[in-house]
């Protein structure tokens, strides 16, 4: 289940594939080891630090800074449809990084280092063509730490 | 330890090689190398096919190369680091002589590339990122680079135009290769208006994908002394690895591996950065060299853009930096480069570089970046 994923999925079984359910539900969770507390984003079931291999997933605040952005021009197989797309490295507020698109809210311009965003759960497609993932927006100065996200398409 | 030397180097022409298959590009390579060294096939007691076998349609791609090189029953076999697989040989190879199980060995790399479409082939690189987080939004081998490239900018200044000298430089020494795939200079304004590959990456700043071998032959110093061969000495060796993901590595300006690889490699020598005449660097893309002369030490980090801009790289600077034309304009077969590069040091050890030669070079290094720095390997060589 976890090739839902993302716009094209390569992983289909892993310790964490709760993620994509809490993703569903517009949540985007990080791993917490359940011996040491060491926290992972993106997550993983065996604690790099202690090796434990016990850990829960907990909601993260999903408003970060951006590290750097690209616009793909040269578009690889299975990303042809939509012309030229921005992906961002977003360090998020609570620790952790994740590569995120970039949404509409930027208008197709790429973001400076260190300009605020938040991180918005999207899904689209239905039954077996249904996936979930998230892009970065412009953050404001008015969003607060919104861990439930809207859901949209 | 035991001293091991290089004593042959073969290389075929790079590029796109519709007349021949990776076995026979191979071939051309392990001819040209025995030739060189005055040996016959049946004194390599030990061979390694460099290649990354995602790109071949072949499997157990390195039994078909070996027999077709003659080397049965003798072993072999595959060496695989991403783009710097040439490199992982060099040092099984080294490793197993140091082990004493072989005296005289071959190291064989090799890629056919040409026959996969430009679609494919981003598809198939920007899965060398983390497929489970990274290449679900559909991220490609320059969309990396170019993150690192805007990293680099923003952090530290970098222009355009510098990443552009990158090219201009390397095309122009390209030009001066008879092996090289591009062989013609570039203007700054070409590479500049050159159609957007990933921002800030352009058409030009990228390495082309490419077809070609390249062969080397290794030997102990014994056996070199018994040969009466002449020898460019492999002196320096460190390898090391990065996280894979972006997602886990603290900073982006830098390849952690390199450095590391570069601190190993250095200490190994006896050497520092200051000793280099010359350098093959892993210029897949331009911010690239520019980031490997920092890790190397060639200058302060952040001062690589600079550097180049100021021709501190070319023949008569600091240190000469691929002055074969490097991937950029050499082409990048990618299981070939690691022994390519080699292959150029020691060629410019020995002075038969021609019209690219760097006067009285006695230092030289290779720095072979696998993926997006999940592996590096340096070398240093010297000639006595």
């Amino acid at each position: 289940m976890f090739e839902r994923f993302g716009k094209l999925g390569f992983t289909r079984h892993t310790r964490v594939q709760a993620f994509v359910e809490h993703l569903e539900r517009g949540e985007i969770t990080a791993s917490r080891c359940r011996h040491c507390g060491r926290r992972s984003l993106p997550p993983r079931a065996d604690c790099p630090a202690c090796g434990h291999g016990a850990f829960e997933l907990v909601p993260v605040d999903p408003h970060g800074s951006v590290l750097c952005a690209t616009m793909i021009h040269a578009l690889p197989a299975g990303f042809e449809d939509g012309g030229p797309f921005g992906l961002a490295l977003v360090d998020l507020r609570e620790g952790g990084r994740l590569l995120a698109p970039l949404g509409g809210s930027f208008g197709g311009k790429l973001p400076a280092a260190g300009e605020p965003v938040r991180l918005v759960v999207r899904r689209s497609g239905d039954g077996d063509a249904m996936r979930v993932f998230f892009t970065a927006e412009r953050s404001g100065p008015g969003d607060g730490d919104r861990r439930q996200q809207e859901i949209g398409t | 330890m035991k001293r091991i030397g290089v004593i042959g180097t073969g290389h075929t022409r790079f590029g796109v090689r519709e007349d021949a298959s990776i076995q026979e590009l191979a071939f051309e390579a392990w001819r040209e190398a025995l030739a060189d060294a005055g040996i016959e096939a049946g004194e390599i007691e030990a061979a390694w096919i460099a290649a990354v076998p995602g790109y071949q349609r072949q499997r157990s791609l390195a039994g078909v190369i070996l027999e077709y090189l003659g080397l049965p029953p003798r072993p072999g076999w595959l060496t695989e680091a991403a783009c710097a697989s040439g490199s992982a040989a060099i040092h099984t190879a080294w490793q197993a002589m140091q082990a004493g199980t072989c005296e005289i060995t071959a190291v064989v790399g090799c890629q056919k590339m040409t026959e996969l479409e430009t679609a494919q082939i981003l598809a198939l690189m920007g899965r060398a990122g983390d497929v489970q987080w990274e290449s679900v939004f559909g991220v490609t081998f320059p969309g990396y680079y170019a993150l690192f490239a805007r990293r680099h900018m923003e952090r530290y200044g970098t222009t355009r135009e510098q990443l552009a000298a990158v090219a201009v430089k390397n095309h122009h020494y390209g030009a001066l290769h008879p092996k090289a795939m591009f062989r013609k200079p570039v203007t700054a304004e070409k590479v500049l208006a050159s159609a957007p590959v990933a921002e800030p990456l352009h058409v030009f700043d990228c390495c082309a994908n490419a077809d070609g071998a390249a062969c080397l032959l290794l030997a102990t110093e014994d056996r070199i002394r018994r040969l009466g061969r002449e020898a460019v000495w492999l002196d320096g060796l460190g390898a090391a690895t990065a996280p894979m993901s972006v997602l886990r590595r603290e900073e982006l300006d830098s390849l952690p591996s390199a450095a590391e690889a570069a601190r190993i490699a250095y200490a190994q020598a006896g050497v520092g950065p200051a000793d280099v005449d010359v350098a093959e660097v892993h210029d897949c893309f331009t911010i690239a060299e520019i980031i490997a002369c920092e890790d190397l030490g060639f200058c302060e980090r952040g001062a690589g853009g600079p550097l180049v801009a100021d021709r501190r790289t070319w023949i008569g600077g600091d240190v000469a930096v691929n002055v074969d034309g490097g991937l950029k304009a050499k082409g990048h077969p990618v299981g070939a480069t690691g022994v390519s590069m080699a292959c150029e040091i020691v060629s410019q050890l020995r002075g038969r570089c021609g019209e690219r030669q760097v006067p009285g070079a006695r230092v030289g290094l290779t720095h072979n970046v696998g993926g997006i720095g999940q592996y590096c390997f340096v070398n240093l060589f010297r000639k006595d």
